[in-house]
């Protein structure tokens, strides 16, 4: 065995000048050293270098092995590496934990980035106790896909070298599956029961008396006359007046027609959401300074330059986080950094034009990342309910004519980013920083499994997520740019590509199912054949692509004729 | 002691932490009774303030991220302090803080007043205020065809000049070609300097600059005219409603054209020497203004310098790049004029004797004596001098192009190094700060964590 040299790196430590090139090189050159006594002795202390020194044999194996069979093996590595490095934090031995960090960080940070971030926040015993991302290590297990060949390898160089402490670690921590996304260790959380849920459109007899909820009468005082229309309207097919000819049938959702919608001006670079309503005849922008604007597309424009001015409406005491159209295209609802959910009315008249906040719902804790309602496309509750999600972990659903939540729920590791209803308004679809989505029951009250689906297949952090409208599939994206794909019914992932340099920021459904749009901070609008994502073989190439110059292209969204509308800021 | 510590030391660790974070170290250790830390302590509570300053930061990437931004702001990480249960503390100077007795810190109250307030305000020319958010729709795509081939030209011609701002843009024409009286010109260059309408006006004012820039050699242009240039370049770029940014392009290589010309004036003009000194002048506080926010403009000036002193050029383009180089301040002095330095004093040195060559070795005297503020640790002091300029403070990596450009008067203050990243930085930055580093076990611990740190920090920033 490699012996540590723990007596040279505690000079070093005093040295002026710290060479960090040095010390990797004696862990793996050493092989054949004789073992000094006073070293054999630190070695005994520290049983846990024996792991760091264990995981430096490893991973020089798996970086010598063939090509082939190190494409598989390379996702064994990270479960080693974090728990090799929890080891040594465990036992106290923080110098040691924080250069066994330095030395095979690196080769992590591309893949598991977020993850590696929560290795570094945990570095002291003391810590770590109370930390999320530990707790989650010692409770879950890491899902990696190891073909036959490379299993064999693998035990069999295990056995040979006599790694007992990886060997332990790959026995304790890691699962092996047969097929999925070869070289990426997935953490995977408790087991959920595959339960029953209802998936697809709702039924006629669903649409008529909305059961599932308890939403009560729309009886309560404030607002209510006001959201009543907007709640009982009839399903109504949205049409996109005064800016696509009413003669044309649906668009190709393949050979896409985007709408850009562009945010120009002074305070451009501060809008931080954009969102069109289905019929195109309004748009909603959020912006960092913690001011909301709505805009009518269709409207007079100000001056030949095809602008539309519009005034700024403050309810939110933080940066606006994210915004949704609520049933139709006269209620908007925007989420705020300071935990709080605004319901707009985009018709009521004020001193300077038209939008007036109707409500203020104080929905989370910490800042709320994310709210959705069903448009009126959705269908059911489109305009009553809406979901948000937080910087707390949890996840709710309100009903408009209630301040407080009907439903809270908890089971995410980290911040949940986005949230969207299920298209029969059964379920919740969210997505966190833990990199994973779940799928929530809302018909159950209390005491049954609310966690319906846990979906993963990230390794990074998930930032939007969306469902079809078949209510069959669901699909996220995440800060490194990947695009994942889920078969709801079943729980496992159909797709996942890299669809984006850097982060993504959106990804939406096509009305017709067959195409995802995303966008990203790369500057690029992609539109993706969900068939040809699904089928096997190399990564296919976008049906449509198109890039601005550089600024991020921040929300997608298809109007249910599936016309594309992508917002954004334009620098002048 | 980290491993066995109860609840209560446990709390008190992190009270400590809580405070170290605040940068309210000095008033703990002017505490009485003074609390001494022992290095086990300190190490324990270097590892406690390294969790909580991770924990900080990466609330406030997620702020970043939500808001859809590439870089860290101030606000985020102050909106960051907030949701964790501290006051919005960042950017304002230690100083002003003061430590209370369960860790937390507050601002110091103060007293202003307003009669000072007002005329400072008063003193200030206005900004123009930025232009409304507006909508503006256009067709990407039509049936998965790019929509946009039209509308892109349409947009890139520049409306004509009213009436009156053709008489603006002559007024400064007159103003460089020397044809007014001195008072009128000054009157111009102010106006350049503080008026707030000059938007529309600066393509025209850009293509001037290097239409001008560009007949520097001629003999027709006296070199008087040239520094009027030059002025009139310095002057549009410290506008701060001009919207200069959008024409760095034109204004930097006009600028580095006085600054390295082969031939300035026709080339018998003694006064070219003044010429590339104002410009230097000009290049540098271009940079100074707009480095942080365009980061490859200071390597392209940089680039175009040491082309030119590696170059067989005439020995005055040299003085020029040489002299351009020193305004940039030390750090830029000590990274790329000191290996050149020994070979330029050589090649000065074998010039006849004239005032030419007096003036030459004058700029590597000069430029030594640059080059001996440049050592570690004085970089740094300059940079804390110059972050807090004018009440308005600086966060690092706070590029935020929607706001207008902050003025710095005492460009002397804030000159030199002053984005300095990375390892040796991160060290160095640390131990300038406290020269008392070596003594105190708890800021040599904490020292080793900032290079961690300025690591994990620089991802952050991307």
């Amino acid at each position: 065995m490699p012996p540590r040299k723990k007596p040279a790196a505690r000079k070093k430590r005093k040295a002026p000048e710290p060479e960090p090139e040095a010390e990797p090189e004696a862990v793996e050159d050493n092989e054949g050293a004789v073992l000094d006594t006073s070293e054999a002795d630190l070695k005994a202390r520290f049983a846990s270098t024996k792991t760091a020194t264990e995981y430096a044999q490893f991973h020089g194996w798996v970086e010598r092995c063939l090509e082939a069979a190190r494409a598989d093996l390379s996702g064994a590595l990270f479960p080693v590496f974090a728990h090799c490095y929890c080891s040594l934090v465990d036992e106290g031995n923080t110098d040691e934990a924080s250069r066994f960090l330095e030395r095979w960080a690196p080769s992590h940070d591309d893949r598991y980035a977020s993850y590696v971030e929560s290795l570094r926040r945990a570095s002291s015993k003391a810590s770590s106790k109370r930390d999320p991302f530990r707790k989650r290590l010692a409770k879950s297990k890491f899902k990696v896909c190891l073909g036959k060949a490379a299993r064999d390898l693998l035990g069999d160089f295990l056995i040979r070298s006599e790694l007992t402490a990886v060997l332990r670690i790959l026995n304790n921590f890691v699962e092996v599956e047969e097929e999925g996304l070869k070289g990426v260790a997935r953490l995977v959380d408790e087991d959920v029961v595959l339960t029953e849920v209802a998936l697809g459109v709702p039924t006629r007899s669903e649409l008529e008396t909305p059961s599932g909820l308890n939403v009560p009468d729309f009886s309560t005082p404030y607002g209510a006359s006001l959201l009543r229309d907007a709640c009982r309207r009839p399903l109504q097919q949205a049409t996109e007046s005064g800016l696509v000819s009413r003669g044309r049938g649906p668009l190709d959702a393949l050979k896409p027609t985007v709408l850009g919608l562009c945010i120009v001006g002074g305070d451009a670079q501060r809008v931080s959401c954009v969102q069109g309503s289905d019929d195109t005849t309004r748009c909603i922008a959020g912006f960092a300074d913690s001011t909301v604007r709505i805009w009518r597309p269709d409207a007079v424009e100000d001056d030949d330059k095809n602008r539309r001015p519009s005034k700024p409406l403050a309810a939110h005491v933080g940066g606006v986080s994210s915004v949704s159209w609520a049933g139709g295209s006269r209620y908007a609802l925007s989420s705020g950094n300071d935990g709080a959910v605004v319901l707009w009315d985009a018709d009521a008249p004020n001193d300077e034009g038209e939008g007036a906040p109707l409500q203020r719902y104080a929905a989370h804790a910490d800042a709320c990342w994310s709210v959705h309602s069903p448009s009126s496309s959705d269908s059911l509750g489109g305009g009553r309910i809406f979901a948000t999600g937080g910087a707390d972990r949890t996840c709710r659903l309100f009903s408009t004519d209630r301040t407080r939540p009907l439903r809270i729920f908890a089971g995410h590791w980290s911040d949940v980013t986005s949230v969207k209803i299920h298209p029969n308004a059964h379920s919740i679809l969210s997505c966190s920083r833990d990199a994973t989505c779940r799928l929530w029951d809302v018909r159950v009250d209390g005491g049954g499994p609310l966690c319906a689906r846990v979906l993963d297949a990230a390794s990074s952090e998930l930032v939007r997520c969306d469902i079809s409208t078949d209510g069959a599939s669901a699909c996220a994206v995440s800060t490194n740019g990947m695009l994942h794909v889920w078969d709801l019914a079943s729980g496992k992932t159909t797709a996942s590509i890299e669809a984006h340099a850097g982060c993504a920021y959106a990804c939406a459904f096509s009305a017709c199912g067959a195409a995802i749009a995303t966008c990203g901070r790369d500057g690029s609008l992609k539109v993706w054949d969900v068939a040809l994502l699904q089928a096997k073989g190399p990564a296919p190439a976008p049906a449509f692509s198109s890039s601005t110059s550089d600024r991020p292209v921040l929300d997608v969204r298809w109007t249910p004729g599936n016309l594309l509308l992508a917002g954004g800021a334009l620098l002048e | 002691m980290a491993d066995d510590a109860d609840t209560n030391a446990t709390r008190l660790v992190h009270a400590w932490a809580a405070a170290v974070c605040r940068g309210a170290a000095p008033q703990l250790e002017a505490a009485n009774p003074p609390m001494a830390l022992d290095p086990d302590c300190a190490e324990a509570v270097a590892v406690a303030v390294e969790r909580r300053l991770r924990t900080i930061l990466d609330a406030a990437a997620q702020r970043c991220r939500r808001r859809r931004g590439r870089r860290l702001s101030g606000d985020d990480l102050n909106d960051a302090l907030e949701s964790l249960g501290d006051e919005r503390v960042l950017g304002h100077p230690r100083r002003s803080l003061v430590a209370t007795l369960n860790g937390s810190a507050t601002l110091e109250p103060k007293e202003l007043d307003l009669d000072a307030v007002e005329a400072e305000a008063r003193q200030r020319a206005l900004v123009a205020a930025p232009p409304e958010a507006a909508l503006a729709l256009s067709w990407l795509a039509v049936d998965g065809r790019d929509a946009r081939e039209d509308s892109k030209t349409k947009e890139l011609k520049t409306p004509p000049l009213r009436r009156e701002q053709e008489l603006y843009v002559r007024a400064v024409d007159d103003a460089i070609l020397g044809k007014c009286d001195e008072a009128r010109r000054r009157e111009v260059f102010r106006s350049l300097r503080r008026d707030a309408g000059l938007r529309p006006l600066a393509p025209h004012l850009a293509a001037l600059a290097s239409r001008e820039a560009a007949e520097a050699h001629k003999t027709s242009r006296p070199c008087e005219q040239l520094r009027y240039v030059a002025t009139f370049i310095r002057s549009l770029s410290m506008n701060p409603g001009a919207g200069v940014e959008f024409h760095l392009h034109q204004l930097v290589p006009a600028a580095l054209t006085l600054v390295v010309a082969r031939k300035l004036g026709g080339g018998d003009d003694p006064d070219h020497w003044l010429v590339r000194e104002d410009a230097s002048r000009c290049v540098a506080s271009i940079c100074e203004e707009f480095g942080d926010r365009f980061t490859d403009l200071r390597p392209r000036v940089v680039q175009t310098l040491c082309g030119a002193l590696d170059s067989d050029k005439p020995f005055a383009t040299k003085y020029g790049a040489l002299q351009c180089l020193v305004a940039l301040g030390p750090a830029a002095l000590h990274r790329y004029a000191e290996p050149r330095l020994t070979k330029l004093a050589n090649a000065f040195a074998e010039l006849p004797e004239s005032d030419d060559k007096r003036r030459c070795l004058d700029a590597i005297v000069s430029a030594r004596r640059g080059l001996r503020g440049a050592a570690p640790g004085s970089c740094f002091q300059e940079q804390t001098a110059g972050t807090y300029v004018e009440g308005e403070w600086r966060a690092v990596g706070e590029v935020e192009p929607s706001r207008p450009p902050k003025r710095f008067e005492k460009a002397d203050d804030v000159r030199g190094g002053k984005r300095k990243r990375g390892h040796d930085g991160a060290a160095k930055n640390v131990r300038a700060a406290r020269p008392d580093a070596k003594e105190d076990p708890l800021l040599e611990a904490l020292g080793e964590r900032a290079v961690a740190l300025a690591d994990s920090g620089a991802a952050v920033f991307i």
